[in-house]
C-alpha cells in the first residue's frame, strides 16, 4: 500500500481559492482581511422590525414598505426615500423587478408591490414596470428593461449552498444547468450577459423568515425557517449575499449546537466578486448599517 | 412545465415485474408503481404525475441535481389530503439507476430517526425518506412537524410495501472501518459534488468520479479529531493508479486542497481528509484498504 501526505494543510486551503471563499462567508475571515483590513467599499443596510412578522406568521405589509424606504434612505445617504429611489430609477426607465416565486418561501407580494409603487412614484410609466420570475425571458417589459431590481428570500440550496441574489438571475439563462458546475461557482458569469450587465441597480435580500437548512426533494421544512424579520438592501449583490450568508451560518451553528457549515459551501458568492468583479464579500470591505430591531441579529 | 399523468388505480399495486423480460415478445417491460387514489385513509387530491431527467427541474425547482447525480430515471409523484382537514402529504418515488444509487441518495441525508420502512427509512420533521430496490421514496407533510408523524409513516409504509425488493447495500459501504465511525455520516456516491456536500475537497473532479467509479465517505473521530475517510473503487487498477498519481501530484503541490493522506490497494483508493495524528490516520487507511478486493 502506498501512502502520501500532502503538504497543504487546512489553513493554507482556506487562504486561497474556493477555500478562502467558504471561510470568508462563514465569518472566519480570510487571511487578507485579517492582515490588511480593506476600507469599506460597499454599503449594505440591514433593517429589522420585530412587528413586521407577527407571532402568527402574518406579515405587516405597511411596515415592510416603511422598512424598505428607511433602508433605501440610509443606503443612498439621502434625506428622503423619494430621493433614494431616484438613485435607482429615472422616469424614462423600463424596470423589471426580478422576484422569486418558489412556493415554499417566495418574495412577499407586499414587497413586490412596495417596490413597484416606489418605482412608479419616481415617474416610470406603469406599463414600463413588470414583476416576474420564471417568465423573464419572454416578458416584453423585461426584454426592453433598462433597469432591474432584484429581490428574493435567502435560503439554503442543495447544489449552490445558498439561494442568493446572485443566483436569483438564473432565470435569464435558457439552460440553468450550464451554471451548476462546482456548486454553481460560475453564477456570477450570468451577470455579464447582455440582458443583465450594468442593469441591476438594487438588490433586496428578504430576511423575514429565512431558511437555514433544507431536507428532501422539496428542500423545505418549517422546522428550518425562523422569523428574523429583516431585509438586507444594497447595490452590490456580493456584499448583500455575503452578509446574508454570515447570518444564516450563525443561525445554523446556533440551531445545531455545533459548527455546521453551509453545505456545499456557497462559494459562488465570493467567486462572483473575485472572478467576475461583481462586488466584495470580505466583511472588512462591507460598510454594514444596522437599523431597527437589534435583538438576536446574529451578526 | 411538462409533465405527464400516470395511471391511477384504486389500490396500490405493482402492475408489472421489475424489468423482467415479457414472455410475449421478449422485450423488457417497464416496472410501474401506481400511486393509488386512496392510501392509508388519505385521498389523492389530483392525478399522479411523472417527470424525467429533463422535466424534474421544473418539479423540484433547483433541487434536481442531487437525484440526477445518482442517475435518476424518473420520478412519480402524487399529493394526498385527508377526508376532512386541509393537511397535505406529497409522495415522490424516484427511480434511480440501480439499487446502489437508491441507497446512495437515501444515504446523502440521514439525520433523523431510523424507521422500518422499505429497506431503510428515516423520519424527521414531517418528512420520511426510504429506499427499496431501485426506488428512493419521499413522503412529505407540507405542514411539517411531529404531528404528522404517524400519517406520514402509514402512507410511506403502504407505498413502500408495494415496491419490489432488490439489491443490497453496496458492498463498498461495508468495507468502511466501523470503529469510531459516525454511522449517520456514511454516504455512498458517484459524484464530486455530492462528495463536496459532505467534505469539500475542491471544485474539480479530483477522484475521477464517473458512472464506473463508486465511493463512500464517512466521518470518524480519531482521538478527538474529526476526519473524513473517502474510499473509492475504480473499474480497474490502471484507472486507480492514474487517479492516485494525480492526487499525489495535486495534493503535494501548493494548492487548494484540505490536508489529505491517500493510499491505494489494487482498485481501491482511500483518502483521509482532515488533521489527526499520523498513527491514527495511517491506521484508518490500513484498515480501510487492508486485503484489497
Amino acid at each position: 500500500m502506498k501512502k502520501n501526505r500532502g503538504s497543504v494543510n487546512r489553513r493554507d486551503f482556506f487562504k486561497i481559492g474556493t477555500g478562502a471563499a467558504a471561510a470568508g462567508l462563514l465569518g472566519t475571515g480570510s487571511a487578507e482581511s485579517s492582515e490588511t483590513p480593506a476600507a469599506p467599499t460597499s454599503r449594505v443596510v440591514l433593517i429589522r422590525e420585530k412587528a413586521v412578522v407577527g407571532e402568527d406568521g402574518m406579515l405587516d405589509g405597511e411596515m415592510l414598505h416603511s422598512m424598505l424606504n428607511r433602508a433605501m434612505t440610509s443606503l443612498f445617504e439621502v434625506t428622503s426615500s423619494g430621493k433614494a429611489w431616484k438613485q435607482v430609477v429615472s422616469p424614462k426607465d423600463v424596470v423589471g423587478i426580478k422576484t422569486n416565486v418558489w412556493h415554499n418561501l417566495r418574495t412577499p407580494p407586499e414587497l413586490e408591490e412596495a417596490i413597484r409603487s416606489e418605482v412608479i412614484k419616481v415617474g416610470v410609466k406603469p406599463e414600463d414596470v413588470a414583476v416576474d420570475d420564471r417568465g423573464v425571458l419572454e416578458n416584453p417589459v423585461f426584454q426592453r428593461a433598462t433597469t432591474l431590481i432584484n429581490t428574493r428570500p435567502l435560503r439554503t440550496h442543495n447544489w449552490s449552498g445558498l439561494g442568493t441574489c446572485i443566483k436569483n438571475m438564473i432565470m435569464f439563462v435558457p439552460r440553468p444547468p450550464e451554471y451548476h458546475a462546482d456548486s454553481c461557482a460560475p453564477l456570477g458569469a450570468m451577470w455579464k450577459l447582455p440582458e443583465l450587465e450594468g442593469k441591476v441597480k438594487l438588490n433586496i435580500l428578504v430576511m423575514l423568515t429565512p431558511q437555514f437548512h433544507g431536507v428532501g426533494p422539496h428542500s423545505f421544512s418549517k422546522e428550518y425557517i425562523w422569523p428574523y424579520r429583516g431585509l438586507i438592501v444594497g447595490v452590490d449583490p456580493v456584499a448583500v449575499d455575503a452578509t446574508g450568508a454570515r447570518i444564516l451560518q450563525a443561525k445554523r451553528d446556533l440551531y445545531f449546537g455545533e459548527p455546521r457549515p453551509i453545505s456545499p459551501p456557497a462559494h459562488h458568492i465570493e467567486i462572483a466578486g473575485s472572478r467576475y468583479g461583481l462586488g466584495v464579500s470580505d466583511p472588512a470591505a462591507i460598510d454594514l448599517v444596522r437599523l431597527g430591531w437589534q435583538d438576536e441579529a446574529l451578526i | 412545465m411538462r409533465s405527464q399523468r400516470i395511471l391511477t388505480g384504486a389500490l396500490l399495486v405493482v402492475l408489472m415485474g421489475g424489468c423482467a423480460p415479457d414472455e410475449g415478445d421478449g422485450m423488457p417491460v417497464e416496472y410501474t408503481p401506481v400511486l393509488p387514489d386512496q392510501v392509508a385513509g388519505w385521498d389523492a387530491s389530483g392525478p399522479g404525475e411523472s417527470y424525467d431527467a429533463e422535466t424534474i427541474y421544473a418539479y423540484i425547482d433547483g433541487h434536481a441535481e442531487v437525484y440526477l447525480a445518482y442517475g435518476m430515471q424518473r420520478c412519480v409523484s402524487r399529493r394526498y389530503r385527508p377526508v376532512d382537514g386541509d393537511a397535505e402529504i406529497v409522495v415522490d418515488l424516484f427511480e434511480m439507476a440501480s439499487p446502489a444509487d437508491a441507497y446512495g441518495v437515501f444515504s446523502h441525508d440521514r439525520a433523523g430517526e431510523t424507521v422500518a420502512v422499505g429497506q431503510g427509512g428515516i423520519f424527521r420533521h414531517g418528512w420520511l425518506s426510504f429506499w427499496k430496490g431501485s426506488w428512493y421514496g419521499s413522503v412529505y407533510a407540507t405542514g411539517g412537524g411531529e404531528d404528522a408523524r404517524q400519517d406520514v409513516l402509514d402512507v410511506g409504509a403502504a407505498v413502500a410495501g408495494a415496491l419490489e425488493d432488490g439489491g443490497d447495500i453496496p458492498s463498498l459501504v461495508t468495507r468502511m472501518p466501523s470503529s469510531v465511525l459516525d454511522p449517520a455520516s456514511v454516504c455512498y456516491l458517484r459524484s464530486p459534488q455530492i462528495l463536496n456536500a459532505h467534505v469539500f475537497v475542491g471544485g474539480d473532479n479530483l477522484f475521477g468520479f464517473g458512472p464506473e467509479v463508486e465511493a463512500v465517505v464517512g466521518k470518524y473521530d480519531l482521538g478527538g479529531a474529526a476526519v473524513h475517510l473517502v474510499l473509492v473503487q475504480y473499474p480497474d487498477e490502471t484507472a486507480a493508479e492514474m487517479v492516485e498519481r494525480r492526487v499525489r501530484e495535486d495534493v503535494g503541490a501548493e494548492g487548494q486542497r484540505p490536508s489529505m493522506v491517500v493510499g491505494r490497494n489494487g482498485v481501491l483508493l482511500a483518502a483521509v481528509i482532515g488533521d489527526a495524528s499520523n498513527d491514527d490516520v495511517e491506521g484508518l487507511l490500513e484498515e480501510a484498504l487492508g486485503g484489497g478486493i
